[in-house]
């Protein structure tokens, strides 16, 4: 949520690995160059610096020839957008009677996570008035709904018949704007990141869920009770255990 | 065309980025270069040559060396692999480089013309600084420049002497164009082959011919918009040998002989300091005996020679700095002085082809019935329809095409050539992914309106019977001379079709009145004069049809002739376009108007103006034809040629207009609150026309546009159904609209990135897609195919498998990057093909120097790319003539091939032919 804080947690881990350039390297090398130009580097010292951090990255695998394209694009690109410094998006009790009101969890799932993302969009810019430009495909990734892209926007159809939200009328930007944004009521629920937003909802209504004790998403509490991590958490915690019990047979 | 007689040579390629990066002081090896696409296959020219002489480099010698070591890599490539035979491939491939990079010669790919300022103040690679040669009126267009060493590591200032070479002692004092002289003396970088000195030269004054004609005239000097005047009997002027001269069968006979072309040329391109052109076989000296009965000519600076003295006529136009010498001689002698040769850059085929693709900018400009674009698009349906079957013979006859019986297979592709030898591999899945992938690229051709039809694509020169009535000075009226009147054009192909009538097109074109039929003649005169040229365009000196074909010239120009009935019938007879001729300021040339002149060539506008014009097309499909919107929408793609040329003569610093922005951007037509009435009214008007999207079928050539699109198509669904619970295609079909649906339904149209009107390209898109919609080919893989029989059957170690599938993991990866890339950026083919014979040079390398037996290495890749279900691509690009040759042995030496034969079993295309089965004589 905080790309801010981000790009110093990012900065900061000691031993970088290639899969911490992410899924999309150039969006991690954006970020990046925005970061630098926000604690006021200029070009040049930008493109030194996300050649470092690919170095890093990437050790012997770097080949700085193959980057050059890539670093000038990301330098140029950073100088039209700033960093969004959000901390949290918070939801206030007259929202959620809304939102627990509709039919479904599924539906219920949707319009928490549009209420989250319009409110996060609304942070940061002050000229947005509720409205979110998200892809449905990751509106509904971020709800932890699964349906066909039909589906989708079936029940988006039914949410705007019922008039919680609206959809742009500007042809091929299928925009949506949350309805019922009320700032003055008390918050019940403070968001602060953009992940399994529909986890959220279920964690708040008092689904069996608890939080991953090392990155803190929400899973699914366990029928005895033992699972503590995430599946990607586990993963990492497995292998560092294998690591140090290698470590130690070999000694 | 004749092959290159040399062996390839390299060059480096790099972008001004990566120099900048670097600090101009670039540190590079080969090795990195290679790795990194930054060393480019370079063909032979005369500045490739000159450097050679300036660095005493003997190339007699290196051919040899060269011969050597390839022969001696087979060999060891033979051999049971063993440490000092690695050792010995990697010197043999030092040795190789040696001679093959040109590292004197550097090419620079700029960014922004800031870029192109910084490095000529001066950078360094590998220590050795550079200097600004050259940029070349292609390479221009790419923002590339070639720079070249000041003193390069044999203390040679090559620079100073190749540009002094490059000047061929030319009168410095002459104020020249300085983006014309760029282009002359770039001359020397085409790509040529060197042919030995003609017996005697003679330059002569170009030909030009005044008749009267009707015309369209465009003017846009004084005004924001051309002024187009129609004019009835208007004064042309025309060059008939623009850029065309013309040799002696005799010197045409040596010169085949020299360039290995196993027939006498009726033309070729040639080449030489400050020379271009295109020079046909011409018995010029049985004309002086039988027609002219006169044996003295003049040359253009007063000098007379005896015409049975000369081999070769060259015109002013060909010899572009003819007046920078005082005669042949002082331009000869100083050619010899730097080392200047004539050399040919191609050599025309004695044979002209069958068929022909059009191009899209061809059809445009017809008015074609459904039934018309039906007929059009039926032979290319025909044939691609046929191979989905799946039948061996037709896959066959799609990847190859007909050949005569005589073939060997021995310039194909490698799978092509597997594929005739064993039909198994019908079932291999990179087989069938290869012809799918061809069948895709064949089908979405069409939709872009590349389609098969019979005519062929040749190239033009002026009537050489004309040229010699001029040389030897006979009294001949302008009316009278040549052999050919008005409307005429003689093509031996096809007289002897007794074809009498042919459409002629050229690219790029705008509008229909680039369109001409034109007459197909032929006397016994013409037979006899014209005996040496049995497949050119002869072109008559009493028409427009030069100035109708966008200003054609004969300096290597071509057109595509066709008898196909639709484009013959519909083809509409219209006035040539005349646009304003601007000319460029001459100065003294000078390393700073050199500079400009790159800079203002940078880019290529030609493209962008020529795509407005195709959109305005299909706005024009909108209205009727006595409508005022159309009519406007004529005029403005007429205006489209103007606009070319304006683009063109941008490059060579003429100051000209581009084409009005309120044509084609539709912000530019926004009503003001200032406006008064007349401007509102204009503006509406204006919006109604403007032509500012890509046609649909443009999806097609443009990836990123057709991305755009679809992702707007599935937008405006979710979109509809989120509003109106209804899909777009269910709305659109819906009677009973409310307001609001009908309101969604106009924007629906309005925001498509494309304009999906009826023009006649659109038409025949759908047309296209219509009939492939869903098809389903029935190639299919089967699970069985046993892949051991490409193998060699010998054995090998696990770790050099795990070595070679480290490189393979490394090939897939640079691969993919590669074709992402290149299909963003559009890269053209030939740069693509570059890359593809780079990359594959480079991993066969790295796979030589781990396992230099090809037996061996042969089986461990298809060991690595069989084995699972990854790319196999790699295993045909690094041991492709192994697997031949494995399946050569496998299947006896016999392999299959069609040939053309009516009483055939096999139809295909609509054509019959008959499978014929032959054994390889195996020396």
């Amino acid at each position: 949520m905080n790309e801010y804080t981000y790009a110093e947690n990012l900065l900061n881990k000691q031993d970088l690995k290639a899969c911490d350039l992410g899924d999309k390297p150039s969006s991690t090398l954006n970020l990046l160059a925005r970061y630098y130009r926000e604690i006021g580097k200029n070009d040049d010292e930008i493109k030194e610096l996300l050649s470092d951090f690919l170095n890093r990255c990437l050790k012997d695998k770097y080949k700085e020839s193959k980057w050059i394209d890539s670093i000038f694009y990301q330098v140029v690109k950073s100088k039209k957008y700033t960093l969004k410094k959000v901390d949290n998006v918070i939801v206030t009790k007259s929202e959620m009677e809304i939102i627990q009101s509709v039919k479904g969890k599924s539906r219920q799932k949707v319009l928490f996570t549009l209420l989250i993302l319009a409110k996060y969009y609304n942070t940061v810019s002050d000229k947005n008035k509720n409205w979110t430009n998200l892809e449905y495909k990751k509106i509904f990734k971020l709800a932890n709904v699964q349906l066909s892209i039909q589906n989708q926007a079936l029940l988006i159809n039914d949410l705007y018949n019922c008039g919680f939200v609206n959809v742009s009328k500007n042809v091929g930007k299928p925009n949506i704007q949350v309805n019922f944004v009320d700032n003055e009521s008390d918050a019940v629920l403070t968001i602060a990141r953009l992940k399994d937003l529909g986890k959220e909802y279920l964690m708040f209504c008092g689904e069996d869920y608890i939080r991953c004790q090392k990155c803190g998403v929400p899973i699914k509490k366990s029928r005895n009770g033992k699972v503590k991590y995430c599946g990607k958490c586990a993963k990492m915690i497995d292998r560092e255990k294998a690591k140090i019990r290698m470590g130690n047979i070999r000694k | 065309m004749a092959k290159q007689q040399i062996y390839q040579q390299r060059v480096l390629k790099l972008s001004s980025e990566y120099i900048l990066w670097n600090k101009k002081d670039v540190h590079i090896t080969l090795q990195e270069a290679r790795d990194d696409q930054k060393l480019i296959p370079l063909f032979d020219s005369n500045a490739i040559r000159m450097i050679d002489i300036i660095n005493e480099f003997h190339r007699d010698i290196a051919c040899e060396e060269m011969d050597k070591l390839k022969q001696e890599l087979k060999e060891i490539r033979r051999k049971p692999k063993s440490h000092e035979n690695k050792k010995r491939i990697s010197e043999i491939y030092k040795a190789m480089d040696d001679i093959q990079c040109k590292m004197d010669y550097v090419t620079v790919v700029f960014k922004s013309k800031e870029d192109f300022d910084e490095l000529n103040k001066g950078f360094k690679v590998n220590g050795i600084e550079y200097h600004r040669l050259i940029g070349t009126p292609n390479g221009v267009k790419k923002s590339t420049i070639i720079y070249c060493a000041v003193k390069n590591k044999y203390d040679k200032f090559m620079y100073q002497e190749l540009s002094r070479r490059l000047n061929n002692n030319r009168d410095e004092t002459k104020e020249l164009v300085p983006a014309k002289f760029e282009a002359h003396k770039a001359l020397a970088c085409s790509a040529s082959t060197p042919v030995s000195t003609p017996n005697g030269v003679l330059v002569v004054d170009d030909l030009i011919v005044h008749f009267k004609d009707k015309i369209i005239y465009l003017n846009d000097e004084d005004t924001d918009e051309p002024v187009m005047k129609e004019i009835d009997n208007a004064d042309v002027e025309l060059n008939i040998c623009d850029g065309g001269g013309l040799m002696m069968p005799s010197l045409a006979s040596r010169w085949s002989e020299e360039m290995h072309v196993n027939y006498l040329m009726g033309a070729c391109c040639l080449r030489n300091s400050f020379c271009k052109g295109v020079v046909s076989t011409f018995d010029f000296q049985a004309f002086g005996r039988e027609v002219a009965h006169c044996d003295t000519v003049t040359d253009v600076w007063g000098n007379v020679y005896n015409i049975n003295n000369i081999e070769l006529i060259l015109t002013t136009s060909m010899l572009k700095l003819w007046d920078s010498y005082s005669s042949i001689e002082d331009y000869l002698n100083k050619c010899v002085n730097n080392d200047f040769t004539f050399s040919i850059t191609k050599v025309y085929p004695n044979e002209l082809e069958e068929e022909r693709n059009l191009n899209y900018q061809f059809i445009q400009s017809y008015n074609l019935s459904d039934e018309d674009i039906m007929h059009l698009i039926s032979p290319t349906v025909s044939e691609i329809k046929d191979v989905l079957g799946g039948n061996y013979y037709k896959t066959l006859l799609f990847m190859k095409g007909s050949v005569d019986e005589n073939y060997n297979g021995a310039e194909d592709d490698n799978v092509i050539k597997s594929l005739m030898i064993a039909p198994e591999l019908l079932q291999d899945t990179y087989i069938i992914n290869r012809i799918h992938n061809m069948i895709n690229k064949k089908i979405d051709d069409a939709k872009i309106g590349t389609l098969k039809i019979k005519g062929n694509y040749c190239v033009v020169i002026g009537d050489p019977y004309a040229l010699c009535q001029h040389i030897f000075n006979m009294d001949v009226s302008d009316d009278k001379l040549g052999l050919l009147k008005a409307g005429e054009i003689y093509n031996k192909h096809w007289n002897d079709k007794q074809v009498n009538q042919v459409v002629c097109f050229r690219a790029p074109m705008s509008c229909h009145n680039n369109i001409r039929k034109m007459e197909i003649v032929s006397s016994d005169e013409m037979s006899y004069w014209y005996q040496y040229l049995p497949a050119v365009n002869i072109l008559n000196c009493h028409d427009t049809l030069c100035m109708a074909e966008n200003g054609m010239d004969t300096d290597g120009d071509c057109l595509i002739t066709t008898n196909n009935k639709i484009l013959l019938n519909n083809a509409r007879e219209l006035p040539a376009i005349m646009c304003i001729q601007r000319k460029a300021k001459k100065k003294i040339i000078t390393e700073e108007e050199l500079i400009r002149a790159n800079k203002n060539s940078f880019g290529d506008a030609i493209g962008s103006t020529t795509n407005k014009i195709t959109a305005m097309f299909d706005i024009q499909a909108l209205f009727s034809p006595d409508s005022k919107e159309y009519k406007e929408l004529a005029y403005r793609i007429i205006c489209g040629q103007l606009y070319q040329q304006n683009a063109i003569d941008a490059t060579k610093g003429i100051i000209a207009k581009p084409m009005p922005k309120t044509w084609y951007n539709n912000q530019c037509n926004k009503i003001l609150d200032t406006d008064s009435e007349d401007i509102v009214a204009k503006k509406k008007f204006y919006q109604r026309i403007v032509a500012d999207k890509k046609p649909y079928f443009m999806n097609y050539i443009y990836p990123q546009q057709m991305a755009k699109y679809q992702k707007y198509i599935k937008n405006a669904n979710v979109q509809c159904i989120s509003l109106f619970g209804i899909s777009i295609s269910d709305l659109l079909k819906k009677s009973d609209k409310t307001d609001d649906e009908r309101n969604f339904t106009e924007w629906y149209y309005n925001n498509c990135p494309v304009t999906d009107n009826n023009c006649v390209m659109n038409r025949l898109c759908h047309a296209v897609e219509k009939e492939f919609d869903g098809y389903v080919t029935d190639l299919k893989s089967d699970s069985e195919f046993d892949y051991t029989i490409m193998k060699s059957g010998v054995e090998y170690k696990e770790n050099i498998k795990q070595q070679i599938c480290e490189i393979y993991k490394q090939y897939l990866s640079e691969y993919q990057q590669y074709v992402i890339s290149s299909k963003q950026a559009r890269t053209d083919s030939d740069e693509i093909a570059i890359f593809k014979a780079v990359l594959i040079e480079n991993y066969r390398r790295k796979c030589t120097n781990i396992c230099p037996n090809e037996v061996e290495l042969c089986d461990v890749v298809l060991d690595i790319c069989y084995s699972k279900t990854s790319s196999k691509k790699f295993a045909w690009d690094m041991c492709g003539e192994q697997i031949v040759k494995n399946l050569l042995s496998y299947k006896d030496n016999k392999y299959t091939f069609c040939i053309r034969d009516d009483s055939g079993d096999i139809e295909y295309a609509g054509k019959r032919y008959k499978a014929v089965t032959k054994t390889l004589e195996v020396k």
